[in-house]
């Protein structure tokens, strides 16, 4: 399946692009992250944590729903699925 | 010996430093009483630290008339309060205007006797306090960088 | 000519009048001695008194402490505009000190924008300034007879003749009393705020500003420039070495934060990209809620020249630009920029620094502007009463010389100078086309028909439409575990970000520690909940508080301040005729479902709001009518 990942700043700094259209080997969020990071090795370390787990800095949307508002990186993902990355920051 | 070094392209006028200053040394939060001082200019549109230096030959020692000020033998340039008469003829000699005259106090850094206060609460790196030749090597392969290009 | 007719003893020592600006005895008190100064601008009198510990306990400083006041010292009935208004500065309970980002101060009164309560924070350097100058707290009531300013030097205030200041917009007045009183502090209101417009906001610096609520009109109704503010009196800590300790501490796990890095290279723009791409933007009125990707922080990087600090920041958030300004900050990018249409970012950071120097609010101006622009469009009203001048979106040109007149209150300015309140004139009686809640114009940029909390939070916010009195992002925006993220709110929260269920906890969460914050004087940017779940939360604020006095603050002392501030500003807001139809939302967020992007379709639905504004009462611990039970007010009226 071919998923779109929406990349945002300063994920978008450090892949050099700010759309990325991947085919994951496995249909979750963590495998999409995965792929993705054996795409762009840099965004390695700013996506997951030493454990492997995805660090709180980084929020991640499937289509319109936040991945906290459904199985976080185990949400199984469908064929042209998108997926938003961003850091989560306030302001006014 | 180390010594403070300031880059004032990186400082944001926070004064940080010289609260914590006075805060070690007098226990109040009060950026003008302490031995590193920001001048802030919004309208002019700069921000830019004054601490002492610990000149070799300092100006201060040789102006002072009741030898109330020393450079130890480790390189720091200390002012004795008990000798200190308060004339300010320091603070007007220094030629980095780093010596500060506020309230009937004559406050001089002393590098805390080694240990800084003041570098960590700078959140830039607008002040540092390292070896003189570690400093000047620092700063030299940041601008080879620049004048041969490389990145 | 300076003229100094109120000149005070305080203590048993008199300080001379001189010229100088340092003295030679220089007090040093606790942050427990600052004193609060009175001043009857009528009368020429003023007070100079303390504040008792036990008030101090229970409120801190800040926001809490200015509530408190307004509420006690104000009867009912009171017009904004008239000298019965009181004006109170407060500076918050550790602003000044080496506490990370202890540089805000609140300024209240009550409101000529909305007849509510009037209420703005503010950071820069003034509010340190004030607390070297040795005090925690001005209230200012009556009006002076003629243009005056207020000056304050280590233990003393004198009401001064502002000949030569009056007249002056914001750069240049703050430039003048620098070189007139050397190295000064200041708070300002500009041409605007002495044009009595009813959204002259305050200003110090460049762009500093304590925007909402028109507290600039109130300086300029009481006959106010300025407060000039210079000492040199410290602000003795109780424990020196645990203070640098802890706040070494608190660095480096600020700073540990990847999100800190991100915020001091470009600040809040950041915000932008992200909800353009979500939709949600207000967008030309909020007739769209996207626009293009010229505001992106990447294109807004383009204009900074340095990010800078406000006083004991270690976040530098704030853009020197390369047009002479500061800024922009996100709700520039869009309240003067997307929601007026405009295309280009350069025109949109003109406006914002146009805007800054007449000392006008960003938010209240954008959402005027775009709101006589479609009322326009729409053939509402015409060049008749435009005096002539076609609106449309995206004119800068035609924007910035209403922006002109609108400090000038010249022309269709004059009309524009009224805010809400020229409903009837512009045609839109009942406000069907003004984006506001309570007659304040929404603060923020966000269109809020996908993000029901942010909707549950500038309904009910206690000033009016305002995304700074509880900033609900937490439950979405991050990965936490739902245990973890139920403890911090106390119960169950749904994650999805359109349903309006269970996010009265989070609203409510968020507003009691955003009160407690502003009466700590610190900057939300750093707050828990604010950007993350990282920064300071209660056990820092506490840990803080005990290294500064000799209390022992407890955690339920601290987490009990935030409550109390609110149920003092209902009772405030009640007294002024405030009800539970005003805890609502603009027409178009009801009835408008949102055009674009990922938040197409979506609006807030009457009836489920009704049924969050019950549960939310209830979280608060109102009635039903949104009143704060008579147990209540009187644990309240007993607290000093």
């Amino acid at each position: 399946m071919k998923i779109k990942i929406k990349l945002l700043k300063p994920f978008s700094d450090i892949a050099g692009k700010g759309e990325v259209e991947i085919e994951p080997k496995g249909e979750t969020v963590s495998d999409v992250l995965n792929s993705l990071c054996e795409l762009y090795p840099e965004l390695k370390k700013e996506i997951f944590e030493e454990s492997g787990e995805v660090t709180y800095s980084v929020n991640i949307f499937v289509n319109d729903k936040p991945m906290s508002a459904l199985e976080d990186e185990s949400t199984r993902l469908k064929d042209k699925d998108e997926i938003l990355i961003f850091m989560p920051v306030g302001g006014g | 010996m180390k010594y403070l070094f300031t880059y004032p392209e990186k400082c944001t006028g926070c004064r940080q430093c010289s609260i914590a200053c006075a805060l070690k040394k007098l226990g109040e939060c009060n950026p003008k009483k302490g031995a590193i001082n920001v001048l802030r200019d919004e309208f002019d549109r700069y921000e830019l630290q004054f601490v002492c230096l610990q000149c070799e030959e300092p100006e201060c020692v040789a102006v002072c008339m009741v030898k109330a000020i020393t450079r130890g033998d480790d390189g720091i340039v200390r002012i004795d309060p008990e000798k200190c008469i308060g004339c300010r003829m320091c603070v007007i000699a220094c030629p980095y205007g780093a010596i500060t005259s506020f309230g009937g106090d004559i406050i001089k850094c002393d590098l805390c006797d080694g240990d800084p206060v003041c570098i960590k609460f700078c959140s830039t790196d607008a002040l540092v306090y390292e070896e003189e030749n570690e400093e000047i090597l620092d700063r030299r392969k940041e601008l080879a960088k620049l004048l041969l290009k490389k990145e | 000519m300076i003229s100094f007719p109120a000149k005070l003893k305080v203590g048993t020592y008199y300080i001379p009048h001189c010229l100088k600006f340092t003295t030679d005895t220089q007090e040093v008190d606790s942050m427990l001695k600052r004193k609060l100064g009175i001043i009857d601008l009528s009368k020429e009198k003023i007070s100079i008194q303390d504040v008792s510990e036990s008030l101090r306990k229970k409120l801190l400083g800040g926001r809490g402490m200015n509530m408190y006041y307004l509420w006690k010292m104000l009867p009912e009935g009171i017009d904004p505009l008239s000298p019965e208004n009181l004006l109170i500065f407060g500076t918050g309970f550790l602003s000044g000190t080496l506490a990370p980002s202890s540089s805000r101060f609140n300024t209240s009164a009550i409101s000529p924008e909305t007849g509510f309560l009037g209420d703005t924070n503010c950071g820069g350097f003034f509010s340190a300034e004030m607390k070297y100058a040795g005090f925690d707290r001005l209230i200012l009531k009556g009006k002076a007879k003629k243009p005056s300013y207020i000056y304050i030097e280590d233990g003393t205030i004198e009401i001064r003749d502002a000949k030569g200041y009056w007249g002056l917009n914001t750069l240049d007045v703050q430039k003048a009393f620098r070189k007139d009183l050397g190295q000064v502090e200041m708070v300002v209101c500009g041409v605007a705020g002495e044009n009595l417009v009813r959204y002259a906001c305050l200003r110090t610096g460049i762009k500093n500003a304590g925007g909402r609520t028109g507290m600039g009109c109130i300086m300029g109704s009481k006959n106010i420039k300025g407060v000039v503010a210079h000492g040199g009196m410290g602000i003795e800590i109780a424990h020196p070495e645990e203070m640098l300790k802890t706040v070494e501490e608190l660095k480096d796990y600020l700073l540990s934060s990847k999100i800190s890095p991100i915020l001091g290279s470009v600040g809040t723009p950041l915000l932008y990209e992200v909800s353009n791409v979500l939709g949600g933007i207000r967008t030309k009125n909020s007739q769209l809620n996207a626009w293009n990707d010229n505001f992106n922080a990447s294109e807004v990087e383009k204009f900074v020249e340095k990010m800078i600090s406000c006083s004991s920041c270690f976040m530098h958030c704030r853009h020197r630009n390369t047009l002479g300004g500061e800024g922009p900050e996100y709700t520039a990018l869009s309240l003067l920029g997307t929601n007026l249409g405009i295309e280009k970012l350069e025109d949109c950071i003109k406006m914002q620094n146009q805007v800054n120097d007449l000392g006008l609010d960003v938010s209240s101006t954008g959402t005027y502007l775009a709101w006589v622009t479609e009322l326009y469009e729409r053939g509402l009203i015409d060049d008749k009463l435009t005096g002539g001048i076609e609106l449309k979106f995206n004119d800068y040109e035609t924007y910035s010389k209403l922006i002109d007149m609108i400090s000038r209150r010249e022309g269709f300015g004059d009309i524009l100078a009224e805010g809400q309140w020229s409903a009837g004139k512009l045609k839109d009686p009942k406000h069907d086309y003004l984006i506001e809640v309570k007659g304040l114009p929404q603060s923020d940029p966000h269109d809020v028909r996908y993000m029901k909390a942010f909707a549950l939070g500038i309904a009910t916010s206690s000033r009016g439409a305002d995304h700074l009195r509880s900033r609900p992002t937490l439950e979405i925006f991050f990965k936490l575990p739902p245990e973890v993220r139920n403890k911090i709110y106390g119960a169950e929260i749904a994650n999805d970000p359109a349903t309006l269920d269970t996010k009265e906890h989070v609203v409510a969460w968020s507003e009691n520690i955003f009160a407690t914050i502003d009466c700590l004087g610190m900057c939300k940017f750093i707050c828990h909940g604010f950007n993350s779940p990282h920064f300071v939360d209660y056990d820092w604020m506490k840990r803080l508080i005990n290294t500064a006095v000799d209390w022992n603050y407890s955690d339920s002392e601290i987490r009990e301040v935030g409550p109390r501030v609110l149920d003092i500003e209902r009772l405030f807001n009640l007294s002024r005729g405030m009800t539970r139809a005003h805890d609502t939302l603009p027409k178009r967020y009801f009835d408008d479902p949102a055009p674009l992007r990922t938040a197409k379709g979506h609006h807030v639905d009457r009836k489920e709001f009704a049924k969050a504004l019950d549960r939310f009462y209830e979280v608060r611990g109102w009635t039903n009518e949104g009143m704060v039970k008579k147990p209540r007010i009187e644990e309240l009226e007993a607290i000093a």
